[in-house]
């Protein structure tokens, strides 16, 4: 393992004096890495992702993405530009309501001159599937295809590291496949690391490595085979395992089967058929 | 809603007890299904008729544009007190409501509604209008950013209420969560009902599901790659336990 993408160590962090909503979270990412963060609802997901491009200011600790030092205030720019957020709700995000200038705000605000931003958009647009769009309303566009632009908006200024926070909630399961796809390919087209907030554990089982995190700590890290087949650790973080588990548990209640869970259908698939 | 675009289309439909599933795809008029009924919205023709005196409440999908009180307590207090609750009246059925939701008034009373997280919103608005023990509820994605805790209390409320007498429709993309509280379903495409029928056996039905754009439940989705890959899975599972029974009833597994 080179250097890592992203070095969280010690990371605490108050909203108001004496209610932590981080305590002491060490975090490596790889480059490249697809790291899913599950937890239940204030157990401090969001409050992570939001360090990690400076939309929280760090407290206490030592955080380091894309060899950025999130503490020094004269490189909150850079970082953001090393690391970009896509937001649960897609209306939100978006700073102009045509797609080409919406997608090319990025680049430009970093600095990026018109015609090098116009590039940067069209590569973006055709990242996420959206070519010929540039003049299209984003209101206009169903959910899948505005976390797209939202996606593409963040592609343009080339990160190291993109952030989804619960990115497929409010769009529909079409849209939520649409954008899956738009972000491994990005990940697979242009190296980058993505780290992922979400509640679908189906989501989560095709990921690297599944963060759990429980209280403002992380509770436990792996490979999701390891992670997801713990019904355990899941309940004690306020979680369930997807659905492949749930049926295996079934199946060995019933006396069928035996051995470790698959966490995934095609897992149950191939564990059934072999 | 204009004439050339019309989110609904001469749509004709009874609601009476029960809790029925509003599914489509975004932009299929579920919305302003609800928001006609709640009569947030004018329909451009046809008319809406409530039975009875009672209350239609309206869960919005997005809570932040539900919210217009500076604190938890107001806005969860809101409704009652303009019924002419007392106070400490309308306080216990505000905590009582958030209690159902998993939340503790005491701890958010003096926040603002706009500082909580994502899902406690959600879970603030959804308190606000059960608060009102509205005989009409609809709720608009009420399990979106949810997690399973929460989402589990979401859902026993809406069974609760259901069970109470109230009217319940819930316009959602979730197929899991319809599996466990629905009765009925009704599909939208375009502005115009598709579908109409029992909500356990639609939603089983994952080939007809996909053929009205929606995704079956995840029960569902896993019975019919089963069964691609040659294992017999009999009868409809929704469910991981009666997907476990269905395997061992096929014979796919000893």
């Amino acid at each position: 393992m080179g250097e890592k993408i992203v070095v969280a160590r010690g990371v605490s962090h108050a909203y108001a004096p004496g209610r932590p909503t981080l305590r002491d979270v060490a975090l490596d990412v790889a480059p490249g890495e697809f790291v899913a963060i599950v937890g239940e609802n204030g157990s401090g997901k969001t409050t992570l992702a939001r360090h990690l491009n400076a939309l929280i200011q760090l407290q206490e600790g030592e955080l380091r993405v894309a060899g950025i030092d999130a503490a020094d205030p004269t490189r909150v720019w850079e970082l953001r530009r090393a690391c970009g957020m896509v937001f649960q709700n897609p209306e939100n995000q978006f700073v102009s309501s045509v797609v080409g200038e919406d997608v090319a705000f990025g680049p430009l605000n970093f600095g990026a001159g018109e015609k090098d931003a116009q590039l940067a958009t069209a590569r973006a647009l055709a990242s996420v599937d959206l070519v010929g769009f540039e003049r299209r309303d984003v209101h206009a566009l169903s959910g899948g295809q505005q976390q797209r632009v939202a996606l593409a908006g963040v592609l343009a200024s080339e990160p190291d590291v993109i952030v989804l926070d619960e990115a497929t909630a409010m769009i529909d399961p079409q849209g939520r496949d649409e954008l899956v796809r738009a972000v491994l390919s990005a990940r697979a087209e242009r190296g980058a690391t993505i780290v992922w907030i979400t509640h679908d554990m189906e989501l989560a089982a095709r990921a690297d490595r599944v963060v759990v995190m429980r209280a403002g700590k992380i509770a436990a890290a792996g490979a999701p085979a390891g992670v997801l087949a713990d019904r355990g650790l899941l309940e004690s973080a306020g979680l369930e395992p997807p659905l492949a588990v749930r049926v295996w548990e079934a199946l060995v209640r019933r006396g069928a089967v035996c051995g470790a869970a698959p966490v995934t259908v095609e897992g149950l698939v191939s564990a059934l058929c072999g | 809603m204009g004439e050339k675009n019309p989110a609904l289309v001469d749509v004709s439909i009874d609601f009476e007890g029960g809790v029925t599933g509003l599914m489509g795809k975004t932009g299929s008029g579920k919305t302003s299904l609800l928001e006609v009924m709640a009569g947030a919205t004018s329909p451009d023709s046809g008319r809406v008729r409530a039975q009875g005196d009672g209350e239609i409440g309206l869960v919005f999908q997005l809570p932040e544009r539900q919210f217009f009180e500076p604190t938890v307590e107001r806005e969860v207090t809101f409704g009652l007190r303009e019924h002419g609750l007392s106070a400490s009246c309308a306080r216990e059925r505000a905590a009582h409501a958030l209690a159902l939701m998993g939340l503790d008034l005491a701890e958010l009373a003096g926040r603002s509604p706009f500082s909580l997280s994502g899902g406690q919103q959600r879970r603030v608005a959804i308190a606000s209008v059960l608060a009102l023990r509205p005989s009409v509820l609809l709720l608009d994605e009420p399990t979106a950013g949810l997690d399973p805790r929460a989402r589990r209390a979401c859902l026993d409320a809406v069974r609760a209420a259901a069970g109470e007498g109230a009217t319940v429709v819930i316009a959602s993309h979730d197929a899991n969560a319809l599996t466990e509280v629905a009765d009925r379903l009704v599909v939208l495409e375009e502005g115009r009902v598709t579908l109409d029928g029992p909500a356990p056996t639609l939603l089983a039905d994952a080939p007809l599901m996909r053929a009205h754009g929606l995704e079956p439940a995840c029960a569902a989705r896993a019975a019919a790659a089963l069964r691609r890959a040659g294992i017999a899975v009999p009868g409809f599972p929704l469910t991981a336990e009666e997907l476990a029974d269905a395997l061992v009833r096929g014979g796919g597994v000893s």
